[in-house]
């Protein structure tokens, strides 16, 4: 099956919305630390050419355009794997390492020499293995933009 | 498709106009403060099932989606983990410290009610509840976790009726009880130990309790033994590190024997029946063959031998009923991917993510990535992994391991020791903190 999924067809209504800005809403809802990325952290990282996978960064440019930001969600799914040992949103609660609001370069350099068998791991050289080298990129900026815990 | 996150004219009007027009009624015991935009008319999301599965793709949609109400209805006031619980057979754990309330959920606005399914009607979208609600729901999330199927071993069903025999495959009384009959049991006694066919819940767990059993009885009934009798024709799971630990941890307790079905129990005098011959025990356990919970097939969910819920992995939507998604351990899993907490924590996410993009009209990720690692005590310290990484791959329609990912430990340690109980607190905290 490699059609697209199907989605069910949107309802549309009338109505005001508050006018709270969305993004404020979603922080002040949640309580928790929602990535505002900036868009130039979203900017690609160079393609790794023996990547199992690229697909193209999903971005929203009337998000862009208008000022508004924009999530690479699909980025945000694969940081929330390493949540599991992690912490959620990488606030680590102990014995694993926290990922929040670490630069990008340094978790991504980590990675990369994991992935390869040249730094110290028990696990993570294997879950690093998952993921191309611009995939990791994406990963590493989602935990950069989030705030030190 | 975009996959970026924004509000835009479409999704305001799905947030006025919700998916629903009736909101959900409230549930007693609900600490959830709603939200601005989680109102009434909010679309609205239903999770039976609060284990790894069911409380982490609540906790992880009201994150993703925070227009959107999510109801949490699970039976049990409290989580207890089944990872870590064979620990409390070794006798270095107590269930306590397995023991978490649900109190964390209601931070991220899911509404939490103690109770449970009694009727699922896919065709109105509703769910009926034992106290005597009803729920209307826009997505409906299925996290039943296991049933154990007794009745599929004659005399084990009649066996576990009274409390002689125990499972303890699901972390709570049983496994407390187990111990208790592990701490009753004469030096030199011996514990039998059966394990169905897989798939099962937590493919390591079995071998992982005979160690545990045996690094109690080393220390404290150093004349007893583990017997272990496997349907399966080998060790499942990270054979050469439990074969190292049995020989080398608590040499000549643990006996291992594979290919042994179990034709029928005998609770009273404590034996099995195997194709060739009995084997009497003085404390017996027997892991019975499993199914997904009963709320699976309650809505029609089951499509795979009777047993597993098949869905689609890029939403984890049932291909049985649309709008109902399975995740957790009654989903049929590909080949590989194993019936575990941190699975299910990832299917969760994989599942809540999909649904927010639905709910906004857009499609869900067309490649969902899942790890999993599974850490397995075999001392009250030591501790070895299993680790791989599954890719949802369009053309086969299924997960796949990416090349390079499975492994193991290379050999029995104390540093994943350390390691596996801070993946216990964090993986906890990640479901329900």
């Amino acid at each position: 099956m490699t059609s697209g999924y199907k989605v069910p067809a949107m309802k549309t209504g009338q109505g005001a919305l508050a006018t709270v800005p969305f993004v404020i809403l979603v922080a002040a809802v949640s309580g928790l630390a929602v990535v505002l990325t900036a868009p130039a952290a979203l900017a690609g990282p160079a393609r790794d050419p023996g990547a199992a996978s690229d697909a193209p960064i999903a971005m929203d440019s009337r998000a862009a355009s208008d000022g508004r930001a924009a999530l690479d969600t699909q980025a945000e799914l694969w940081a929330a794997g390493c949540a599991a040992c992690h912490g959620t949103g990488g606030a680590s609660t102990g014995g694993f390492a926290a990922l929040a609001g670490r630069d990008a370069g340094e978790l991504l350099a980590l990675m990369l020499k994991q992935r390869a068998g040249q730094a110290d791991s028990t696990i993570m050289h294997q879950h690093a293995r998952g993921f191309s080298e611009a995939e990791l990129a994406r990963i590493a900026a989602v935990f950069a933009a989030r705030p030190k815990p | 498709m975009s996959n970026a996150r924004t509000i835009d004219p479409a999704r305001r009007r799905l947030l006025i106009a919700g998916g629903s027009a009736v909101a959900a009624t409230m549930l007693p015991g609900c600490g959830g403060r709603s939200s601005v935009l989680a109102g009434r008319n909010a679309p609205h999301v239903v999770v039976i099932g609060g284990g790894f599965a069911g409380a982490t793709c609540a906790k992880y949609l009201r994150m993703w989606s925070p227009g959107t109400r999510v109801t949490l209805v699970e039976r049990e006031t409290a989580f207890v983990s089944c990872p870590l619980s064979n620990l409390v057979l070794g006798g270095s754990r107590d269930i306590a410290s397995l023991t978490q309330r649900y109190d964390g959920l209601a931070r991220h606005g899911v509404q939490r009610g103690t109770d449970s399914a009694t009727a699922i009607d896919t065709a109105a979208r509703t769910v009926r509840l034992a106290r005597g609600d009803t729920l209307r729901y826009d997505r409906l999330v299925v996290a039943p976790g296991i049933d154990v199927a007794p009745e599929e071993v004659p005399g084990l069903a009649t066996g576990m009726v009274d409390g002689r025999l125990l499972h303890a495959w699901k972390a709570g009384p049983q496994t407390v009880a187990l111990r208790l009959q592990l701490e009753a049991m004469p030096d030199g006694g011996v514990f039998v130990m059966h394990i169905p066919r897989a798939p099962y819940r937590c493919p390591p767990g079995p071998y992982e309790r005979a160690c545990q059993v045996a690094w109690y009885f080393r220390q404290h009934k150093p004349r007893s033994k583990v017997l272990v009798l496997d349907a399966n024709d080998d060790i499942v799971s990270k054979k050469g590190l439990f074969t190292a630990a049995w020989n080398t941890l608590t040499p000549g307790i643990v006996e291992y024997r594979g290919g042994q079905e179990l034709l029928e129990v005998d609770a009273g005098r404590r034996a099995a029946r195997l194709a060739f011959g009995e084997e009497r025990a003085d404390v017996l356990n027997v892991i019975p063959p499993q199914r997904a919970g009963a709320v699976a097939a309650m809505a029609g969910l089951i499509t795979a031998n009777n047993r597993w819920c098949g869905i689609d992995y890029r939403s984890f939507e049932s291909i049985a009923a649309p709008s109902v998604h399975v995740i957790g351990d009654a989903i049929l899993a590909a080949p590989q991917m194993p019936k575990s907490g941190h699975m299910a924590n990832g299917h969760a996410k994989v599942c809540a993510h999909a649904i927010a993009a639905l709910l906004e009209g857009r499609e869900p990720d067309a490649e969902p990535v899942i790890g999993n690692t599974c850490y397995s005590f075999v001392t009250d310290t030591q501790a070895v992994h299993v680790a791989s990484v599954h890719r949802y791959n369009a053309e086969k329609n299924t997960m796949l391991v990416v090349e390079g990912t499975f492994g193991v430990s290379p050999a029995l340690n104390d540093l994943e020791g350390a390691y596996a109980e801070a993946w216990a607190r964090n993986i906890w905290a990640d479901t329900l903190g």
